[in-house]
């Protein structure tokens, strides 16, 4: 072990890296230019508009790093990228919903309470027809799928509304990656005067495995609201429109 | 870091100036070349969020995990499937021995860096926090949100399978050999 140790005390010493001296000026420079506060969403609106030049290959965040940088915003432990691509062919609506979806085990509400955590929120006035659980990368994503009915019809995935919650700490990467392809609307929303993200139109998504970023095979989503309260992420998806799912959004308690 | 999150300016310079070295470091084991652009952008990230930065808690290890966490997803965005490619230089702070002691020495430094290259990430950033940005056990379990006792069985997992991804003709002796022939 001392040998390795020693060995890597070598390498540190020998990386071939450079400090940089502009470092707290431009990074000075930056603060200044967009304060603490300050929404950066709007240099992403712009790039909404010219985004129907990106050129992403494969399943749209893999390939082409450049281009792939220059668009994307986050809400919470959400990120959303551009790309051209349609999103991914999904299979059809499943009796296990839990691996079409990848959410994780089966559980109930009573268990969930148990555990204690994430403050558990839900729809106003309806209980859920399924409890899920799942871990990503560490972090509990806690899925409310509810039955469609004639106010909330199905999705591609057979449910009428998934309800997602997960803790998103500030500094943690995003744990799920939403891709909007040319089919889909982006909108800045605001649901109680949080931030918010409204999808309209399938997008794929995937979700982050573990530290090295390996990722659950995409899937379709259907249309999306996401947003962030007190490092809560919460992820609403329905084929509901956006006044309705906002509607639902702000009766969640 | 009370003054920098009050707005002032040179406060914030500051913390990028202490803080530069170790930052790079950390980018660069979990991003490689990008790391100047993730070190920017993780202070730019880090003091705009200062606000959420406990006060009785450790810095440098809350920047360092901002830090990594911007690196992975910087490298996660330019192709996750892109092997690593770290590097080391002939440069050094320490004394200089013989051209073959060095020849020997930058050889080795190539092998275990290039071997260090393909571990997971997780990996990576736990040897990178002791051994790049020199913190403390207490210091990494702040970063990586564990335990110290977690730290040291990551550690020694680490640890284990950089060893086992250097190749066969790899030995441990070189490098003790050399050093003892130059204190000798």
């Amino acid at each position: 072990v001392a040998d390795l140790e020693a060995d890597l005390q070598d390498v540190s010493r020998h990386l071939a890296i450079v400090e940089d001296p502009g470092l707290p000026a431009r990074v000075s420079a930056a603060l200044a230019a967009e304060p603490h506060g300050a929404r950066p969403i709007r240099r992403h609106r712009r790039a909404i508009l010219a985004a129907a030049a990106v050129a992403i290959v494969g399943t749209g965040w893999t390939a082409a790093p450049a281009l792939a940088e220059w668009w994307r915003t986050r809400v919470g432990g959400i990120e959303i990228r551009r790309t051209p691509d349609r999103p991914p062919a999904t299979s059809p609506p499943s009796a296990d919903l839990g691996a079409a979806l990848g959410l994780g085990r089966r559980t109930t509400l009573a268990e969930l309470r148990a555990a204690g955590g994430l403050g558990l929120r839900k729809l106003s006035g309806r209980d859920p027809s399924q409890v899920w659980v799942g871990d990503v990368d560490g972090i509990r994503v806690v899925s409310l799928v509810y039955e469609p009915t004639a106010t909330s019809p199905a999705t591609v995935s057979g449910v009428g509304v998934l309800l997602q919650q997960f803790a998103s700490p500030m500094a943690a990467p995003a744990l799920m990656m939403k891709g909007a392809g040319p089919g889909t609307r982006v909108e800045d929303v605001s649901v109680r005067g949080a931030r918010g993200v409204w999808l309209e139109g399938g997008h794929g998504i995937v979700l982050r495995a573990d530290g090295d970023a390996l990722f659950a095979p995409a899937r379709l989503a259907a249309n999306t609201l996401a947003w962030e309260v007190d490092g809560v992420t919460y992820r609403l998806e329905s084929a509901l429109d956006q006044e309705a799912a906002l509607g639902l959004a702000r009766s969640i308690r | 870091v009370e003054r920098a999150r009050d707005g002032d300016p040179r406060a914030c310079e500051l913390l990028v100036e202490r803080h530069q070295r170790a930052a790079l470091r950390i980018a660069y084991a979990v991003a490689g070349s990008d790391a100047d652009d993730v070190v920017q952008e993780a202070f730019v990230k880090a003091l705009r969020n200062l606000h959420r930065f406990r006060s009785d808690g450790q810095f440098r290890p809350w920047l360092l995990r901002i830090v990594a966490n911007e690196a992975s997803n910087a490298r996660r965005s330019a192709g996750r499937r892109r092997a690593l490619a770290l590097r080391t230089t002939p440069q050094s702070d320490v004394t200089v021995g013989s051209p073959e002691d060095d020849a020997v020495l930058a050889e080795r430094r190539g092998t275990v860096v290039a071997a260090l290259a393909t571990l997971p990430e997780r990996d990576r950033l736990v040897i990178a926090y002791r051994w790049f940005a020199d913190l403390s056990e207490t210091e990494i379990a702040a970063a990586m949100q564990c335990r110290p006792g977690t730290v040291k069985s990551r550690l020694s997992r680490a640890h284990a399978r950089l060893r086992a991804a250097l190749p066969p003709g790899y030995t441990t002796s070189t490098l003790t050999a050399v050093e003892e022939e130059r204190s000798g």
